[in-house]
């Protein structure tokens, strides 16, 4: 949400740089998620919703929010927040705050940008933040955020986190019994038979193996068992907040210049590289293969939103998923994932399943 | 006398002494894979309606969705070149 933010919001009719958006008063960025929220595109109007609006439209009072983006607004699929925070760049974070907050150990704030920096990230995302707040989405019945997220993941991916608590053991959590433990192998099916798909597309001699009705029925499968869900605007909260975290802390090592990249000299290339320069910095290490959660964040995120809408339940319509000549074709996206989930899983998508006879 | 070096026809004949019937299953099975090829060669056609609409879906979505390191696109002319 952080990092499409800069194409919403207009300052006397010029764009906002993202940079300037991280040393943004901690209220003003809270108005801009509840802007955001307000402003949600109407596939996310759940009815069930529709009276967590802002009073008296508060909105668009504190902000200056483009009307040109309306009717609305996208934010990440959750499947982003869990592959951001695989990379542990949240518990990274919040060493560096540790450490700042308690001592000189990584130097002092270079400069008030870094400090602005600071006090957002703490009070947005390691606090406690008002009850009435559309991301607030803890309390005194769901007192552990970083166990509210993985109970989010369970019940819609069937997955937890690839890593434990700072002591390594697994990190306790209230797991639910409606999870989607079927996503993962059905999500792989789906990449393997729009492999095979990809393989054959131009294939002019040979016969085509290419299953569009497998595709279109593994498709519908997925967009059931996400949209069980999500029935009665369940989860939707959640997500907005945890991509938003997310969205922020990817955004933090995203930007050029980042303000307390900068203070911690951890200027690298490619994101990656400024989260191994930090955790090694805070003694925490991120996990090894971060590139490819970075990587496959985005199209994994679209790929499911759009899922979701049905879009590919019929045959007719699942060769946009295969076949780049289509303009505007997912297929560059796709091989993408299948890239980064076989990295990542250890699962190769590409192998045709072998059965015994 | 030396036997005979085995030969794999001899080895089958040995092994199955009654004629081997077809197996249905296999068979049924290779000509879905044959008939699916069949229909798949359709697929040099023009695609469908249906997929050209997913697909244009999908990109507005991904432009939705597009995060500060990508440029807005770029508007239209707004004069035209007088040569």
């Amino acid at each position: 949400m952080f990092r499409q933010l800069t194409h919403h919001l207009t300052n006397g009719g010029a764009a906002v740089p993202s940079l300037e958006i991280l040393s943004r008063h901690p209220q003003e960025l809270v108005a801009y998620m509840e802007a955001y929220w307000e402003r949600r595109n109407a596939d996310r109007l759940e009815p069930a919703l529709d009276s967590f609006r802002l009073p008296l439209r508060r909105g668009e009072v504190l902000t200056g929010f483009n009307d040109a983006t309306l009717p609305g607004l996208f934010w990440d699929h959750l499947i982003y927040a869990y592959m951001i925070e695989n990379t542990r760049i949240y518990e990274i974070f919040r060493r560096v705050l540790h450490e700042i907050r308690h001592g000189e150990k990584l130097g002092t704030p270079q400069d008030t940008a870094t400090q602005n920096w600071l006090r957002s990230t703490e009070a947005l995302f390691y606090s406690d933040p008002a009850p009435f707040l559309i991301t607030n989405v803890s309390s005194h019945i769901r007192s552990d955020l970083r166990g509210s997220r993985r109970n989010a993941y369970q019940r819609m991916f069937g997955m937890d986190l690839n890593h434990g608590g700072d002591d390594g053991k697994p990190y306790p959590y209230v797991k639910a019994e409606a999870a989607n433990s079927e996503f993962v192998t059905t999500f792989e099916e789906l990449l393997r038979e729009v492999w095979v798909g990809m393989t054959y597309v131009g294939a002019s001699s040979s016969s085509n193996p290419t299953d569009d009705s497998k595709i279109a029925e593994l498709a519908e499968k997925l967009r059931d068992m996400l949209q069980t869900r999500r029935l009665g605007g369940n989860l939707s909260r959640e997500e907005f907040a945890f991509v938003s975290m997310m969205s922020w802390f990817h955004l933090t090592l995203e930007v050029p210049g980042s303000p307390i990249v900068r203070s911690l000299r951890a200027e690298a290339v490619g994101v990656e590289n400024i989260l191994f320069k930090i955790a090694e910095r805070v003694g925490l290490p991120a996990h090894g293969l971060a590139k490819s959660f970075f990587d496959i964040a985005d199209p994994i995120s679209r790929l499911l939103i759009q899922i979701e809408t049905g879009a590919y339940n019929t045959t007719a319509a699942v060769r946009a998923l295969y076949d780049k000549s289509i303009p505007d074709s997912p297929e560059p996206d796709i091989r993408t994932i299948i890239t980064h989930w076989t990295a990542i899983t250890g699962h190769d998508v590409k192998a045709r399943k072998v059965s015994a006879n | 006398m030396a036997k005979p070096e085995q030969t794999a026809s001899t080895a089958v004949a040995t092994e199955a002494p009654y004629p081997q019937q077809p197996d249905f299953a296999k068979a049924l099975g290779e000509a879905i894979v044959l008939a699916l090829g069949d229909a798949n060669s359709s697929r040099r056609n023009p695609p469908d309606p249906a997929a050209t609409a997913a697909a244009r879906q999908y990109g507005a979505i991904r432009r939705a969705l597009r995060t500060h390191a990508e440029p807005a696109p770029a508007p239209p002319p707004t004069h035209t070149y007088k040569g």
